[in-house]
C-alpha cells in the first residue's frame, strides 16, 4: 500500500486518540436479536433476509421480489403470530417502521490537498415505513435527512447541502398475478406451471437497480463525501461512491443545467428517482422494464421524452450452500443531459454478476456509457464513451466480523481537459455489536494517479463509523 | 325353507368370516410393510400416505401442491434435496446453532414422539405452522390445506420413510390437581435441581454452559429459559412439557420421558417452575 509521509503521521495520531473509543464500543451488551420493522413483523433475525444487513441473502430476495411478503403464504399483513403462548394481533406501528443512521465518527484523508482530519456526526438519517395494505398492495415509504451531499449548481459549481424529505424510494407496489386464491380445488393450483412471480408494478421513486445482481443500494462500503471550496464552490474532492454506477463524465449538467457530479449514480443505478416500474418472474428468469423521468427531473414533469429500460437475470442454485444471479441491462437515456446548452442522449449498459457460497459473497458491476448527439463544437473535445466498474467481496469471519474488500475502476468521458480516470480499494471491517448495529473501519486507497483533479485528489481515506438499523 | 335359509344363513356368516381374515390378513401384512420401511418403493409409499391421511389420489396431488410450495418458500433455506443447505442456510447461523436441520438426516427437534424417532405428521404441520422465533417464519397463512401438503411432501421426498402416526409418551392433560399453584412451581424448583438442569441452564436459568455442540459441531447456547419467547417448541404450558419429555434431537438437550414414566404429571411442576422465571 503506497503511503505518503502525511498519512503517516495523521493516520497514526488518529488511531491513537480512536483507541479507546473502539474499545468503549467493543464492551457494550452484545446479545439480543435484531428487530427492524420487517424482522419485528415476522418473529425473525435480520440473517432470515440478509447475509448482514442492508445485503440481502437468497431468501431476503424473494421476500423483496414477492413485494415485502413470504412467498406462497399470501397474506397481505401477516395478521396473527404467536407471541407468549397466545395469538396476538400484530398490528403495531413497530411492524411497518424502521430506522436506519449511518456516517463517520472520524475520518482522515491523506495525499490530497491539503489533508484532513475531521470529526463528524452521522450523516444520514433515514425512516422507513414498508409493508402490505392488502394481499396485493404493498407500499415503501421512506424519509430521510442527509447532511454534507454535494449537489451541483450552474457551470461546475457545485454547494453542500443538507436536506430533509422523500428518501430514496417512495412508492406503492402491486402485484398484478394472476392469483391463486379463486382456485377452489388443489387440482387447478398444482397445475399452474413452472414458479412465477409477479407481475409487480411500482410507481413512485424507484430504484430501478433494486433488482439487478448488484444492487446500488444495499452497500456495506457507504459513499464518503466530497469537498468543496466554499469561497468559490468549486470542488476539490469528489464523492467516493461506487465508480460503475456513477456519471463517469466530465462536463455534463441536467436538464436543469446543474453540474452532475462524476461520481453520482444515475440512470439505471440512480439511488431513486421518478418512474413506473415493471418486473415478474418466470422460473429462474426475471424480466423487468420500466420508464424513468430522467436525472434530476423531480416530480415535475420537465424532462418531455422519458428514458425507457429493460432489464433481465437469471438466478441459479439452490443448494450446497450456493446460489448467485447474472443481470444485463439497457438504459436510453433520451435528452436526459446537457452539454453545455444542448441536450444530449445518453445509453448505458451493463452486466452484473453474484455468487454467494457458504459465508463469502462476491459480486460486481460492468457498465457502460455512451453519449450521442453531441453539437459539433463540442464533438472533437469530447470524449462520448465511458467505463465503470465495481467488484466487491464480502465474507462473514466469525458471528460479528464482516471483511469487505472493494475495487472500483472508471475509465472517464467527457471534456477532454477536465477528465480523468479513478481506481481505488477499499477495505473495510465491520464488527457487528448485534445484527443491527455495527461499527466500521475503512480505508480506501486511491490507487492511480494523485492529482488536482477532483477524481484523484487523496492517497488514502481512512473512516470510522456507525451503521444503526432500528 | 327353514333348511333353506338355515343354509344361507350359514354361508353368509361363511362369507363374513373370510371377509373379515382376509382384512386383518392384508392389514396385518401392511404392517410388516411399514414396519420394515422400505423408503425406495414407490406404491408403498402412498400406502403409507393413504393410511396416515385420506384419500390416495388427493394425497397425491397434495405431495405435488407441497413440492411448488417448497420450490417457492423453503428451497432458500432447506436447499432443494431437503439437507438444510439452501443458499441462505449459513447466514442464519454463520457459525453457531440453529441451521435449517437436514431433513434426510431423520433428526427432529421439534416432536411430541420419543428421542430418537422420526416426528408425527402434525408435529411437522405445527413446527411449520408457527415458524421458529429468530430462524423461520410463520407459515400460517398458507392454511392448513397448504401446511399438510408441504409435510407431507417433506415425508415423501426427503425423511423417506414412514412417520409414526402414534406416541409411546403419556400426555397428562394440565386439569385438575396439574395446574398453576405456588406449590408446584417449589416443587418445580427442586425437580430442577434433582434433574440437573441446572448443570447446562445454570441455576438461574439464564444459560450457564458454553461449551456445548450440537450433532454438526456447531456451538449451541442452552437457551435463555427467561425468555420464552425465544423458545423453538413453543411456549404453552403444553409446549414446554412436550419439550421437557421429548428432548430437542440433534442439540444436547435430553428428552426426560423415561425419568417421567409413571410420574408424568410431575412434569407440570418442572413446567410451572420454568414458567414463573419468566422476566427474572
Ligand atoms: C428463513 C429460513 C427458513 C425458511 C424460509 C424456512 N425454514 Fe424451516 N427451518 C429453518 C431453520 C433455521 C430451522 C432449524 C431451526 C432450529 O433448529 O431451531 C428450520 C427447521 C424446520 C423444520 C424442522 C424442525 C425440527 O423439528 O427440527 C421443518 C419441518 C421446517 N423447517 C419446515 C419448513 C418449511 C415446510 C418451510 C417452507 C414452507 C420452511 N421450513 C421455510 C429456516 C427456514
Ligand atoms: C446437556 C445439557 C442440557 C440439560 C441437562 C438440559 N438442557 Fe434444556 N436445553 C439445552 C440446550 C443446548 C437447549 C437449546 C437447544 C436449542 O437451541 O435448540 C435447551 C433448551 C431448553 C428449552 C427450550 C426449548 C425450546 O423450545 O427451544 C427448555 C424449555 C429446556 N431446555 C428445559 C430444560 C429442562 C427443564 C431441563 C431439565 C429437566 C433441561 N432443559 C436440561 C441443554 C440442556
Amino acid at each position: 500500500m503506497p503511503k505518503s509521509p502525511a498519512w503517516n503521521v495523521i493516520g497514526i495520531k488518529w488511531l491513537i486518540s480512536f483507541m479507546p473509543m473502539l474499545f468503549l464500543l467493543s464492551i457494550l451488551p452484545t446479545n439480543a436479536e435484531a428487530i427492524p420493522a420487517f424482522a419485528r413483523k415476522y418473529d425473525l433475525s435480520c440473517t432470515s433476509c440478509h447475509t448482514k444487513a442492508p445485503r440481502l441473502n437468497a431468501f431476503g430476495e424473494a421476500f423483496h421480489m414477492a413485494g415485502y411478503q413470504i412467498p406462497q403464504t399470501e397474506e397481505g399483513e401477516l395478521r396473527e403470530k404467536r407471541q407468549i403462548g397466545r395469538i396476538v394481533s400484530e398490528k403495531t406501528f413497530l411492524n411497518i417502521f424502521a430506522l436506519r443512521a449511518t456516517g463517520n465518527f472520524v475520518e482522515s484523508i491523506s495525499g490530497g490537498h491539503p489533508p484532513e482530519t475531521n470529526l463528524a456526526l452521522p450523516r444520514e438519517i433515514e425512516l422507513y415505513f414498508a409493508g402490505t395494505f392488502t394481499e396485493d398492495v404493498s407500499y415503501f415509504f421512506n424519509l430521510s435527512h442527509e447532511a454534507d451531499t454535494i449537489e451541483g449548481i450552474d457551470n461546475g459549481r457545485f454547494e453542500k447541502t443538507t436536506a430533509f424529505g422523500l428518501g430514496k424510494e417512495f412508492f406503492l407496489m402491486f402485484d398484478l398475478s394472476p392469483s391463486h386464491r379463486g382456485a377452489t380445488n388443489m387440482h387447478e393450483i398444482t397445475m399452474t406451471g413452472p414458479m412465477r412471480m409477479g407481475p409487480m408494478i411500482m410507481v413512485g421513486k424507484v430504484d430501478p437497480s433494486t433488482n439487478f445482481s448488484y444492487p446500488t443500494n444495499r452497500q456495506f462500503i457507504l459513499d464518503q463525501p466530497g469537498r468543496i471550496d466554499t469561497n468559490n464552490g468549486t470542488i476539490q474532492r469528489f464523492t467516493l461512491s461506487p465508480y460503475a454506477f456513477s456519471a463517469k463524465f466530465f462536463g455534463l449538467s441536467t436538464g436543469e443545467g446543474n453540474t452532475i457530479e462524476v461520481t453520482k449514480g444515475v440512470l439505471y443505478n440512480t439511488p431513486g428517482d421518478f418512474g413506473i416500474d415493471v418486473h415478474a418472474m418466470l422460473g429462474r428468469f426475471m424480466l423487468q422494464t420500466g420508464v424513468m423521468q430522467g436525472i434530476d427531473a423531480g416530480s415535475a414533469d420537465i424532462n418531455e421524452k422519458k428514458d425507457p429500460y429493460v432489464m433481465t437475470r437469471v438466478n441459479f442454485g439452490s443448494r450446497n450452500y450456493f446460489s448467485g444471479s447474472a443481470s444485463a441491462l439497457a438504459y436510453w437515456g433520451n435528452d436526459t443531459a446537457k452539454v453545455g446548452n444542448d441536450l444530449v442522449d445518453w445509453f448505458r449498459t451493463g452486466v452484473s454478476g453474484n455468487i454467494k457460497y457458504k459465508l463469502l459473497d462476491l459480486y460486481g458491476a460492468l457498465i457502460w456509457d455512451k453519449i450521442s448527439g453531441l453539437p459539433a463544437a463540442t464533438a472533437s473535445v469530447f470524449d462520448e464513451t465511458a467505463f465503470g466498474m465495481t467488484l466487491e467481496s464480502d465474507f462473514i469471519l466469525t458471528d460479528r466480523y464482516l471483511l469487505s474488500l472493494r475495487y472500483d475502476r472508471m475509465d472517464a468521458g467527457g471534456f477532454a481537459n477536465q477528465k480523468a480516470d479513478g481506481e481505488v480499494l477499499t477495505l473495510q471491517l465491520r464488527k457487528y455489536f448485534r445484527d443491527n448495529y455495527a461499527v466500521y473501519l475503512r480505508d480506501s486507497v486511491n490507487i492511480g494517479r494523485v492529482s488536482t483533479n477532483p477524481l484523484q485528489n487523496f492517497r488514502n481515506l481512512i473512516a470510522l463509523g456507525v451503521d444503526l438499523d432500528f | 325353507m327353514c333348511t333353506l335359509i338355515k343354509t344361507l344363513k350359514r354361508i353368509s356368516l361363511l362369507c363374513f368370516t373370510i371377509v373379515l381374515m382376509t382384512s386383518t390378513a392384508i392389514r396385518s401384512q401392511e404392517m410388516d410393510h411399514s414396519s420394515m420401511g422400505n423408503p425406495t418403493d414407490e406404491t408403498q409409499d402412498q400406502d403409507t400416505m393413504e393410511k396416515m391421511n385420506g384419500n390416495r389420489d388427493g394425497d397425491e396431488m397434495a405431495v405435488m401442491k407441497g413440492k411448488m410450495i417448497f420450490s417457492m418458500s423453503c428451497v432458500y433455506c432447506h436447499g432443494s434435496r431437503g439437507e438444510g443447505d439452501g443458499a441462505a442456510s449459513m447466514f442464519l447461523g454463520p457459525y453457531s446453532h440453529p441451521r435449517p436441520n437436514n431433513f434426510t438426516s431423520g433428526i427432529f427437534k421439534f416432536r411430541s414422539t420419543e428421542s430418537g424417532e422420526l416426528p408425527l405428521l402434525s408435529d411437522l404441520m405445527r413446527t411449520i405452522r408457527e415458524g421458529i422465533p429468530g430462524y423461520m417464519p410463520s407459515f400460517r397463512n398458507m392454511g392448513e390445506e397448504g401446511l399438510r401438503a408441504v409435510a407431507l411432501y417433506i415425508a415423501k421426498a426427503f425423511i423417506q420413510a414412514d412417520l409414526p402416526t402414534t406416541t409411546s409418551i403419556k400426555y397428562v392433560k394440565h386439569v385438575g390437581p396439574y395446574i398453576y399453584s405456588p406449590q408446584s412451581v417449589r416443587r418445580g424448583e427442586i425437580l430442577y435441581g434433582i434433574m440437573k438442569c441446572n448443570e447446562c441452564h445454570g441455576a438461574d436459568g439464564k444459560a450457564g454452559r458454553t461449551d456445548l455442540r450440537d450433532e454438526r459441531k456447531l456451538m449451541v447456547h442452552p437457551i435463555d429459559l427467561t425468555r420464552q419467547e425465544t423458545f423453538g417448541n413453543g411456549t404453552s404450558h403444553e409446549d414446554i412439557y412436550r419439550t421437557i419429555m421429548t428432548g430437542l434431537d440433534g442439540t444436547p438437550m435430553p428428552g426426560y420421558s423415561d425419568l417421567f414414566k409413571g410420574e408424568e404429571d410431575s412434569a407440570w411442576d418442572l413446567v410451572h417452575y420454568i414458567l414463573s422465571l419468566q422476566g427474572r
